[in-house]
């Protein structure tokens, strides 16, 4: 479904993205680990056509993002949703405004269709009589939750996370991931995710790659990873400060 | 209910915001005569007139200029003859063809604008204007111009001065003088004579002999006399001595002419208002017909 | 030498980042103008926006207007009086509030006011990805964030400097005529008689301009903030400062132009 090939991203001087290389697929759920700032979000939003590669190709059922025309790329991004780091909600709208937002920009649905979807897609990430809040009045673990049920409110063909754990108490972590696997039994999604929380990735993940200077060292299941020889991979997942990874910084 | 609320606002706004750009337009527009005509005002030089500057009557704001028009016709090269000044005047300002109409200053900045300056009396021969219709305007004097003019009248000066002075200086002055004295000895000559008549008729016949030598004596004299008159008027005949130069030199002539046309022209012989007419016509020397304004002291029109 | 080059190097540097800057913002405009046009906004948006700029501007705008009114006729009596031309206070403060002051104050004060909110909301959602979340949910930013505010503005901002004027004039003539004593009549036949539509439209027609400026500066501004609450802070002041020297240098220019 979607195929990343030989991708490379420059910021200025910064080397990001050094060609990476993956392919998902259809029903699947992905999660890319690896350390903060090594590209894990700008990966994410290469697929979603937010940055373009400096060279090489992102498809997307057989075309290529970085190519796609102002109305192809908008007609993309309808079939995806995304979970931001920190939810992302728009301050200046209500809670049902923030998860109504692409159904009033996109589809001319009546008002009381828009309450009824609203509150069907809030139920569904577990919240009740919050719509006409505003997002500062809200929990962070209630923001993530609303930025999920905003993220599927136009029932997307895929969903990105960026770190949906982040910043969370691992009671509530739980309940986030519980949710994202709930979301893709009940609504058949294909996920993809990054994150640096181990626990999140083995308990949501169909597959599991690794991104480590600007490449994919490694990809398979959770056990494969979990059993890997990559002494990098190894690193990372145990959580040491000693290791191939530190001692390259270093 | 909110959202409502909101728009009221905005709308509220906007409205006075309109409201108070209306007024101000129409307070500051130039304000504007609703049924106006329109009179054509003929100038060889407007002096800085702008479009849009106000025509006034008698002070009085009256209407505006729209237009100012070049005008080409008639002149090879499309060279410029004079200007045509459009003016729209209010309806209801009866303006009539003897009205001056000259370019003048105003306000603190000065600009220029249009004045007609009605007749002092009403005559009722005068047209009264139509739309449409031309008047010549007075062009403002331009100081270059005047300066020109000076000079002119101090070169005819200096011409005039300059005969008088090879009048002066001729041998006619000894003519003049010869001419003087003889007559007084005639007229002593001849008082001695009559005296002596007296005592002739007095003493009754005394002397005859005497008398008549005496007499002949006397017509001698009187000969010379009158030979003396006949050489003065011949003089006089031929040009010699002022008062026969006055009669006889042209060139003399001319140049006092001048000189009292350019006094004149300037005002220093003013004769009176109702002659102005005909002498600015018999100065300037072209005929202009008798459609000619009053062009009090300024030049005419060249065309 | 080696320092020498660094100097350049640090100049040229700026002088193509600021090159770079003065394009991003232009083809902003151009985009925002496009996207006016081929997709216009909710209108719902568009009210909001109007409130914020021209409503909420009002009462600032209005004091300031008048108080330059005011200062102008203070300002301008004293002087004036010594050559007995106090009646001409009117025309000073006609011709200045029309083409001068009254836009220009307007598009200080909507750059103070509005330009910095601009810049510190829009700066807000770059940082915390709200404006990356609207790109995911398949609304351009133009279209969303700068159209409304960018209508608004260039709607709301001459109306603005509408009410400058007028009521500095007011300011002008409360103090002429009430403080300073001069004729009523005068005052108001010699405002009339030298300030005309034109010189209105001179006003509006800079308002306009400003407008444009103050939108796009702030929005550009917006835009690129990085880096948290102190980046957010940083774009709000370079919006604020630029859009005053932009509107100050602009106005140069079109007063050469429109005389």
């Amino acid at each position: 479904m979607i195929e990343i090939i030989d991708v490379h991203k420059n910021f200025g001087e910064l080397e990001v993205l050094k060609g990476v290389n993956l392919s998902v697929k259809r029903g699947e759920t992905i999660v890319i680990i690896g350390r903060s700032g090594c590209g894990k979000s700008v990966l994410l939003k290469h697929l979603i056509g937010i940055l373009t590669p400096d060279s090489g190709k992102l498809l997307f059922n057989g075309v290529n993002i970085s190519q796609m025309k102002e109305n192809e790329l908008v007609e993309h991004r309808k079939k995806f949703g995304m979970l931001f780091q920190a939810a992302a909600l728009f301050d200046s709208l209500s809670v049902k405004e923030n998860v109504a937002f692409g159904l009033r920009e996109h589809m001319d649905l009546s008002e009381e269709e828009i309450d009824r979807i609203t509150s069907k897609k809030l139920s569904l990430v577990g919240l009740y009589a919050v719509e006409g809040k505003k997002p500062a009045e809200l929990s962070g673990g209630m923001r993530k939750r609303v930025g999920l049920a905003r993220a599927f409110a136009m029932d997307p063909a895929i969903i990105l996370y960026d770190e949906p754990t982040t910043g969370l108490d691992p009671i509530t972590s739980d309940v986030i991931n519980e949710l994202i696997v709930k979301i893709k039994k009940e609504l058949h999604v294909t996920s993809f995710a990054v994150t640096h929380d181990m626990k999140s990735a083995y308990k949501i993940a169909d597959r599991i790659a690794m991104l480590y200077d600007g490449k994919i060292i490694e990809s398979g299941t959770p056990e494969e990873i979990q059993n890997t020889s990559n002494p990098i991979v190894r690193q990372f997942i145990a959580g040491n400060s000693k290791g191939p990874i530190t001692e390259k910084n270093l | 209910m909110q959202n409502k609320n909101l728009e009221f606002k905005v709308g509220v706004f906007v409205a006075i915001g309109l409201l108070v750009l209306g007024f101000m337009i129409l307070k500051l527009g130039n304000r504007e005569f609703k049924e106006t005509y329109k009179i054509i005002g003929l100038f060889d030089y407007t002096g800085g007139v702008v479009k849009g500057g106000p025509v006034r009557c008698a002070g009085v704001e009256v209407g505006k200029v729209v237009d100012l028009i070049l005008v080409t016709e008639g002149l090879a090269n499309d060279e410029v003859s004079h200007v045509e000044v459009v003016m729209d005047i209010a309806d209801g300002v009866i303006l009539r063809d003897d009205a001056r109409v000259s370019i003048q200053s105003y306000g603190i900045l000065g600009e220029k604008h249009i004045e007609f300056t009605p007749a002092e009396k009403i005559d009722p021969a005068a047209k009264i204007l139509k739309p449409g219709d031309k008047i010549k305007g007075i062009n403002p004097v331009v100081l270059d111009d005047l300066a020109k003019e000076g000079q002119e009248i101090f070169k005819s000066l200096r011409g005039a001065a300059k005969a008088i002075e090879k009048v002066l200086s001729d041998q006619n002055v000894d003519n003049i003088s010869e001419t003087i004295s003889n007559t007084k000895n005639l007229t002593a000559d001849m008082k001695v004579f009559i005296n002596r008549l007296d005592n002739l008729v007095a003493n009754n016949a005394e002397d005859v002999t005497t008398l008549i030598s005496r007499l002949s004596d006397g017509s001698a004299k009187f000969k010379e006399t009158l030979d003396n008159l006949d050489s003065i008027l011949v003089s006089v005949k031929e040009g010699r001595g002022t008062a026969g130069k006055l009669v006889v030199d042209p060139e003399l002539y001319n140049e006092l002419t001048a000189l009292i046309k350019d006094l004149r022209k300037y005002g220093i012989f003013y004769k009176g208002k109702g002659q102005n007419t005909s002498r600015s016509k018999h100065i300037k020397g072209y005929d202009s017909g008798d459609e000619d304004k009053d062009m009090g002291i300024n030049r005419g029109f060249i065309r | 030498m080696k320092i020498k080059a660094d100097v350049f190097i640090i100049i040229g540097s700026k002088i193509v980042k600021l090159l770079k800057q003065l394009g991003e913002a232009t083809l902003m405009l151009v985009d925002t103008i496009w996207c006016m046009f081929t997709s216009p906004p909710r209108r719902d948006i568009i009210i909001t926006q109007m409130k914020e700029i021209g409503v909420m501007s009002l009462p600032v705008v209005l004091l300031t207007g008048m108080f330059t009114g005011m200062v102008l006729a203070v300002q301008s009596y004293y002087q004036l009086y010594q050559l007995s031309m106090e009646t001409s206070i009117g025309i000073l403060v006609g011709l200045s509030m029309t083409n001068e002051l009254g836009p220009v104050l307007t598009g200080l004060m909507v750059a103070g006011r509005v330009g910095a909110s601009m810049a510190a909301e829009l700066g807000t959602m770059k940082v915390t990805e709200q404006i990356d979340a609207l790109e995911t949910l398949a609304t351009s930013p133009i279209k969303y964030l700068v159209v409304p505010r960018f209508i608004a503005c260039v709607l709301l901002v001459p109306i603005l400097t509408v009410y400058s004027i007028f009521i500095g004039i007011v300011g002008g003539y409360i103090i002429g005529v009430k403080l300073m004593g001069i004729n009523a009549t005068f005052f108001i036949k010699n405002m009339l008689d030298y300030t005309d539509n034109f010189d209105l439209a001179n006003g509006i027609i800079k308002a306009f301009f400003f407008a444009i400026i103050v939108a796009i500066t702030g929005c550009y501004k917006g835009f690129s903030a990085s880096g948290g609450a102190e980046g957010v802070g940083k774009v709000t002041t370079q919006a604020v400062v630029v859009a005053c020297i932009s509107i100050l240098i602009s106005d140069f220019f079109l007063s050469i132009i429109l005389f």
